[in-house]
């Protein structure tokens, strides 16, 4: 009876335990299985790629392939097993040779870059040699392979230069003069634009602006011979300007409107002009030239005269031409605009500028204080009736008008019962100067001094040129104010410079040391920043900006 | 017949000899007599030859100077040709400062280091002062060279540092130190490791005043500063050649060294201290020494080595590390000492070698009082220096980051060793001026502007 | 009758054939027409008033802009064409500054807020054609390029110092191998009172940049010696600007025209230093540099290698002013002095002294900084006021 009992105390393992044992073995196996190998669709991927390059007999259409290729491993750095990949293509198409040459530079290219990203100086160090002997081998074979009319013959060359000039060493400037004419011969030779434009990034992307332009300047050229024309154009100038590089944005824009454009009738052309004027002109953010959308207005005027600027397009040339601190223009076209639009929205926005031109740019005083009058008489208190009683308290103060300066002042401070907070303070500021009779505060007063008598036009006072980062800005939105990043050349030795800020500086207080400063704005208006850059020979530069706040 | 032939032919050699036994011996005694001569004659030859070449062959531990015919130096270590291509050391570990004793350290950096410094090709480490258990210094001399074929520079700073200054004018002061360095000398002269023998480093910057200032009555009686410079300088520059003569007396086997920095003062020195055996200049004038060789063959013709040199990794204008600009300028640095060595025609053929400052980065000389800071990689900086113009844009252009001259970093990480103590070694991690100069000086080439392979990158 | 029918066929094959292969050659002899642009020769700075190859506007007035009076259409027998530009230069001091100049700017009065250089790559000099009109006239310089600012010209390049005659000679500015991708500055010009104590009117006409491919890139030549760093204030052999203060530079007056007991000719230079450490540094000095306000990060400078020593006269006002360090040399760089040499500390005498610092075996290939004076409040508790003069290299 014992020996039964133990006979059935011995379980045997029941069949689920063994299965559960077996797949918790699989299981471990294939992950691992799974982590080692490229997950299947990759796999897929690289077949069908591999088929299609072994396959592919027209050159033309290798392009793609290896391109996705490339991406497929350099992606993850396999550049070793890229390679080996490569080199397994070869004498399995023909066709296919200068790309492997090409490709196996340029994956060495890419690893050298990455082990120098990665400081992995051990194997950059070990490999290096053989590695940069493989990238100038490779591409001198591909160049050797191919026509000057081969898009992979401009690869080859533009690789080698950024190869030499990665490098620094001496061979840059004959790679860099064999690509430039290798270019020219091929655009003159080639449909393909597609490798001009590479090249053309390329070389501005390394700084090398004058020859980008050259190129880019060939590449535009040949769109427009291609006839392909509007839209090709008008999208190449586009995508320029949203990548921010504005330079060669107009430099096609310009073609452009020089070879299509004008060929329009102005019903059609003015438009379009319009378009590429609001592209250019100063926005909420990103990067504008004001200076080039006026050379668009210019050209909107020409066609069309003054009658095609609407009330928008009238504002909006001013405000370019203000930002572009061309003064006396901003202020004909805001004149134009309250002529031809009297009861225009932008009226007090628009008077305001024209007294504060007039007064701190043009030293026109007396053309200053009439408009600031007439803001100042209005009844609805918009921020720059305010500003404008502000305005002609400070100027009445600077004049030595204390009784006059303070009516204002005080009238300021009645009509703004709720609101203007900022403003207020600066006029309660000003009215506690007179009532303890103390000058003007000091930083202000130079400028006042340096702006509006006529003894202080120095044509040498321009080192300062403020800048925003924002031209309009909201209630409580940050903005930053620079000074133009003028120092003065001294090396080693810093030399005191002052940054003598006044006006409406809003919530910071910013100090003389201070070539820029961040703040923001509690009220809205046009807010007025005045600055003067002192050094130990005097003032060397005086600005002004002005910014608006809705 | 046969037998019978044969026996007459015993019977007449016998007779024979029997016949002329008497002249036939003495003839062959003389013979024997002359072979004898002869063969040990050959013999006491061959031995002498033996012994000379043995004595050859034999490695001659002297270190030396030579000065060739066209006025070149040379210097020659076991009779071979020898280019300093050395490191300073002081492997002082993260969260430590210059008064830890790292040579009782039981994880004994040096092993790890002597590999590292073996593989680049460094063959010389430069050691600012002794430390006071011989032992422990022997074991490190012995170590880096039986192990890594590294040969060790012994300084000492005679007194620089001392409280409240180093009193060079009194005789007291002058014999203690004597004293000190002979112990040394003779200590560690008979260590086949050792290379040569520094005194001081930048010393003579106290004799302008500069850095630990000292005088006597007599210079501060001196009303014209530029001679109370003299006077200071000669007193120094004659203590040193002093020092300098009396240990070629005890070791005349291991060259002395004056250490100077930059050239200052060596017009002075040419006077009062011609018995050092070359200079060992400390230079920081960026990329490049300028005209250093030849400006010391017009002032102090001596051979120099150039024991302090190198270039920091920080770019304090960026605020970043950049080991590119330090591999770059050490690249530079290494270019114009190899053009001035003794076999290059075109230069002054006056250099030694080089002591690159330094083998790993010292993570406490920022602020040497705050022990909080130093396990920090504090990037400050308090110096400043033009010639390192790639960060002078700096904050008050102070770009000479402290804590940042290692052609190694070192990690937080530990190496890879089952650590002795508590602590742990380091992790070494080589920075790219490591692997730049070893590729240089596996194929030194002076024409900087064939395909640099090494260059700084983008 | 199938035979025409064939032959008919194939005619019509063969003539489609033609039409297919002309249709085929059209593209490529449409792309061929794009070429890239050729070359330009020349670029006008001005040629005559209101031509239309004129470029940049000489608006940028600079120093005592009120000793300067423009006439852009003198009709004085101009060196071609029916004007040339007449600037009259009075030296009167109108703005205090002693020195007065013109820049040609685009657009005008752009001190480089504005984007409006042209890209004048491919130019190698810039000439001009240039006359006083008594003679005699010297112009401290003729620049092209120099503006800096938000958009900077890509080169500065300066001539001088030039003495007029009083018939039109022809100068050039070469600008071979200087980056001229954006030049704002076409042209300039600076001189000053001491060069033209009477003021000066001399005139100017056919400025314009060419394109010859046969003039290369300046070199550096050596210098013949002496070479002046300071003779007179006056003098057109000075060379090197003291521009480069250092340490407390608020402690320091400079006068380099003072007439208060020359040692040779009728100026010295006069440095008040009063030790009152306004910047905190307890020390001060300068240093004469090539061209002004370069501490080793321009590449210029001067090939003195055939100098073997500087000498110059020093004297204290009241005798026993120390000062520190005399020095040539010694900046450092990117492109920096090829060597430094001093001496010092010296105290100076109440009579003239002269001073050497010995060059023998020195490399003075390249020298940035000319000549450097240091001192500092410690050895100076209540300042030093002294003097130096004939400074120079032989």
């Amino acid at each position: 009876m014992i020996a039964k009992s133990v006979i059935h105390n011995h379980k045997p393992m029941s069949r689920f335990f063994k299965f559960f044992i077996l797949t918790v073995f699989l299981s471990i196996f294939s992950v691992h299985y799974a982590l080692a190998k490229p997950p299947v669709r990759d796999k897929q991927k690289l077949t069908a790629l591999t088929k299609q390059l072994i396959e592919t007999k027209d050159q033309q259409k290798l392009y793609a392939p290896f391109a996705e290729l490339d991406d497929f491993y350099c992606a993850e750095h396999k550049y070793q097993d890229y390679t080996e990949f490569l080199k397994s293509l070869a004498n399995k198409n023909k066709a296919t040779e200068p790309f492997i040459d090409y490709y196996i530079a340029s994956c060495r290219y890419q690893q050298l870059k990455y082990l120098e990203e990665t400081q992995d100086w051990d194997e950059y160090f070990t490999n290096g040699n053989s590695y940069r002997d493989q990238i100038t081998s490779g591409l001198k074979s591909v160049v050797a392979k191919t026509t000057p009319q081969d898009p992979l013959n401009i690869y080859a060359r533009l690789l080698k230069w950024r190869f030499h000039k990665d490098q620094q060493d001496s061979f840059q400037e004959t790679a860099l003069d064999d690509l430039i004419s290798a270019t020219r011969d091929y655009v003159g030779k080639s449909a393909d634009n597609n490798p001009v434009k590479k090249v053309a990034d390329e070389l501005f992307a390394y700084g090398e602006k004058a020859k980008a332009k050259e190129i880019y300047r060939l590449y535009v050229d040949k769109i427009i011979s291609q006839s392909q024309g509007d839209d090709k154009l008008k999208d190449t100038a586009r995508s320029f300007c949203k990548e921010g590089n504005l330079e060669f944005s107009e430099v096609v824009y310009d073609a452009y409107i020089e070879k299509v454009l004008k060929l329009w009738p102005k019903e059609k052309s003015i438009p379009a002009l319009i378009d590429i004027a609001k592209l250019f002109a100063p926005q909420d953010k990103g990067p504008s030239d004001p200076l080039y959308a006026e050379k668009i207005f210019k050209k909107i005027e020409e066609l069309g005269g003054k009658e095609a600027f609407d009330e928008e397009l009238i504002y909006l040339r001013s405000f370019c031409l203000e930002k572009a601190k061309e003064y006396d223009q901003a202020r004909e076209n805001y004149i134009y605009l309250l002529e031809r639009y009297p009861g225009t929205k932008y009226a007090d926005e628009a008077n305001f500028k024209i007294a504060v031109i007039s007064a701190y740019i043009l030293k026109d005083l007396k053309t200053a204080k009439d408009y600031f009058k007439l803001l100042a008489a209005k009844t609805t208190f918009s921020p720059q009736v305010i500003a404008s009683l502000y305005q002609l308290g400070l100027l009445s103060q600077w004049e030595g008008d204390t009784l006059k300066a303070k009516e204002y002042y005080n009238n300021l401070l009645e009509k703004s019962q709720a609101g203007f907070a900022q403003t207020r303070a600066l006029a309660q500021e000003r009215l506690k100067e007179i009532a303890e009779e103390k000058p003007i505060e000091y930083n202000l007063k130079t400028f006042l001094d340096a702006s509006l008598k006529d003894e202080s036009v120095k044509p040498d006072m321009n080192k300062a040129d403020l800048k925003t980062s924002l031209y309009r800005v909201k209630k409580g939105e940050t903005i930053h104010i620079d000074s133009g990043g003028y120092s003065l050349e001294a090396g080693c030795m810093q030399v005191e410079q002052q940054y003598l800020w006044s006006g409406d500086i809003g919530k910071t207080q910013a100090s003389f040391d201070q070539a820029g400063f961040d703040t923001s704005y509690t009220d809205s208006g046009t807010k007025i920043i005045n600055l003067i850059m002192v050094s130990p020979s005097g003032i060397i530069g005086r600005d002004i900006c002005l910014i608006d706040v809705n | 017949m046969s037998m019978l032939i044969q026996q007459v032919r015993l019977s007449t050699w016998m007779k024979l000899s029997t016949n002329n036994q008497g002249q036939i011996n003495k003839k062959q005694g003389t013979d024997r007599l002359r072979k004898i001569g002869f063969f040990g004659f050959l013999c006491s030859v061959f031995f002498l030859l033996i012994l000379l070449i043995v004595i050859n062959c034999k490695p001659s531990r002297k270190v030396e100077i030579k000065k060739l015919k066209n006025g070149n130096f040379q210097l020659i270590v076991s009779g071979k040709p020898y280019i300093v291509k050395g490191v300073c050391y002081n492997p002082i570990p993260i969260g430590e400062n210059h008064e830890y004793d790292w040579w009782s350290d039981p994880n004994k950096p040096w092993l790890i280091d002597g590999k590292l410094m073996q593989e680049m090709g460094i063959n010389t480490i430069r050691l600012y002062q002794v430390h006071d258990n011989p032992q422990e210094v022997r074991q490190v001399i012995r170590d880096m060279y039986e192990l890594y074929g590294i040969r060790t520079i012994l300084g000492d700073w005679l007194g620089f540092w001392e409280y409240p200054c180093p009193f060079y004018g009194d005789q007291q002061f002058q014999e203690r130190i004597t004293k000190e360095v002979l112990e040394m000398v003779s200590l560690y002269k008979d260590e086949p490791g050792v290379l040569m023998w520094i005194l001081g480093n930048e010393n003579n910057y106290s004799c302008l005043g500069h850095v630990q200032p000292w005088s006597t009555e007599e210079i501060d009686k001196e009303p014209n500063p530029q001679k109370q410079r003299f006077m200071r300088s000669k007193i120094y520059y004659s203590f040193v050649n002093d020092i300098a003569r009396q240990i070629h007396q005890i070791d005349p086997n291991h060259p002395v060294a004056l250490g100077n920095g930059e050239l200052v003062g060596l017009d002075v020195a040419a006077q009062f201290c011609p018995d050092v055996d070359l200079v060992a200049c400390i230079i920081y004038r960026g990329k490049t020494f300028g005209n250093l060789f030849k400006s010391l063959r017009a002032t102090f013709d001596k051979p120099i080595l150039i024991s302090e040199f190198g270039a920091d990794s920080y770019d304090a204008f960026l605020k970043k590390e950049d080991q590119s600009i330090q591999a770059f300028f050490l690249e530079s640095q290494w270019r114009q000492i190899y053009e001035n060595l003794w076999n290059n025609q075109k230069g002054a053929g006056n250099c030694l070698g080089g002591v690159i400052f330094e083998w790993t980065d010292e993570w406490w000389k920022h602020n040497q009082y705050d022990p909080q800071s130093w396990k920090v990689h504090d990037t400050g900086s308090n110096w400043s220096n033009g010639s390192y113009y790639f960060d002078i844009k700096a904050e008050d252009n102070k770009n000479m980051n402290e804590e940042w001259f290692g052609i190694v970093a070192l990690s937080d990480q530990p190496e890879n060793v089952t650590p002795a103590s508590a602590q742990t070694l380091d992790k070494r991690k080589p920075r790219k001026a490591y692997y730049v100069v070893r590729e240089f000086w596996k194929q030194p080439s002076l024409d900087n502007k064939r395909g640099k392979k090494a260059g700084r990158s983008r | 009758m199938r035979k025409p029918i064939i032959a008919g066929l194939i005619f019509l094959a063969c003539l489609g054939l033609v039409f297919a292969t002309e249709a085929k050659a059209a593209p490529a002899k449409e792309a061929a027409v794009v070429a890239a642009p050729g070359p330009k020769t020349e670029f006008v700075v001005y040629s005559d008033k209101n031509n239309k190859d004129n470029h940049f506007i000489p608006s940028g007035w600079m120093g005592d802009y009120g000793d300067i009076k423009l006439n852009d259409q003198a009709l004085d027998s101009p060196h071609s064409g029916t004007t040339a530009i007449q600037f009259t230069y009075t030296a009167k001091k109108s703005q205090g500054q002693g020195w007065a100049g013109v820049y040609w700017q685009n657009p005008a009065n752009n001190w480089g807020s504005k984007k409006g250089g042209f890209d004048l790559t491919g130019m190698t000099e810039l000439t001009f054609w240039a006359k006083g009109a008594k003679g005699g006239e010297v112009i401290q310089k003729f620049t092209v390029g120099g503006i800096k600012g938000t958009y900077p010209d890509s080169a500065t390049v300066e001539m001088g110092p030039i003495e007029l005659t009083d018939s039109w000679k022809q100068y050039t500015i070469n600008v071979a191998g200087k980056d001229l991708s954006y030049i704002s500055s076409g042209f300039g010009w600076a001189t000053n009172a001491d060069l033209n104590p009477e003021g000066c009117v001399f005139y100017l006409d056919d400025i314009k940049f060419e394109a010859d491919p046969a003039i290369k890139p300046e070199g550096k030549k050596q210098e013949a010696m002496p070479f002046y760093v300071f003779a007179d204030r006056s003098s057109m052999n000075n060379h090197f600007i003291p521009s480069g203060w250092m340490g407390d530079y608020g402690d320091i007056k400079y006068d380099g025209a003072s007439k208060e007991d020359p040692y040779l000719g009728d100026s010295c230079i006069k440095i008040a230093y009063n030790g009152n450490a306004t910047q905190g540094a307890r020390w001060a000095g300068i240093y004469w540099q090539q061209p002004a306000n370069n501490w080793g990060n321009i590449d210029a400078g001067y090939d003195l290698s055939k100098a073997t020593k500087l000498t110059f006269w020093a004297r204290g006002a009241n005798g026993g002013e120390r000062i520190e360090e005399f020095k040539i040399g010694g900046l450092m760089g990117e492109f920096s002095d090829t060597d430094a040499v001093s001496i010092g500390p010296v105290v100076l005498n109440k009579e003239w002294t002269q001073y050497t610092i010995d060059l023998k075996g020195k490399d003075l290939s390249n020298i940035i900084g000319g000549f450097c004076w240091a001192t500092n409040v410690d050895v100076n508790p209540t300042g030093a006021t002294f003097y130096l003069d004939e400074i120079k290299y032989e």
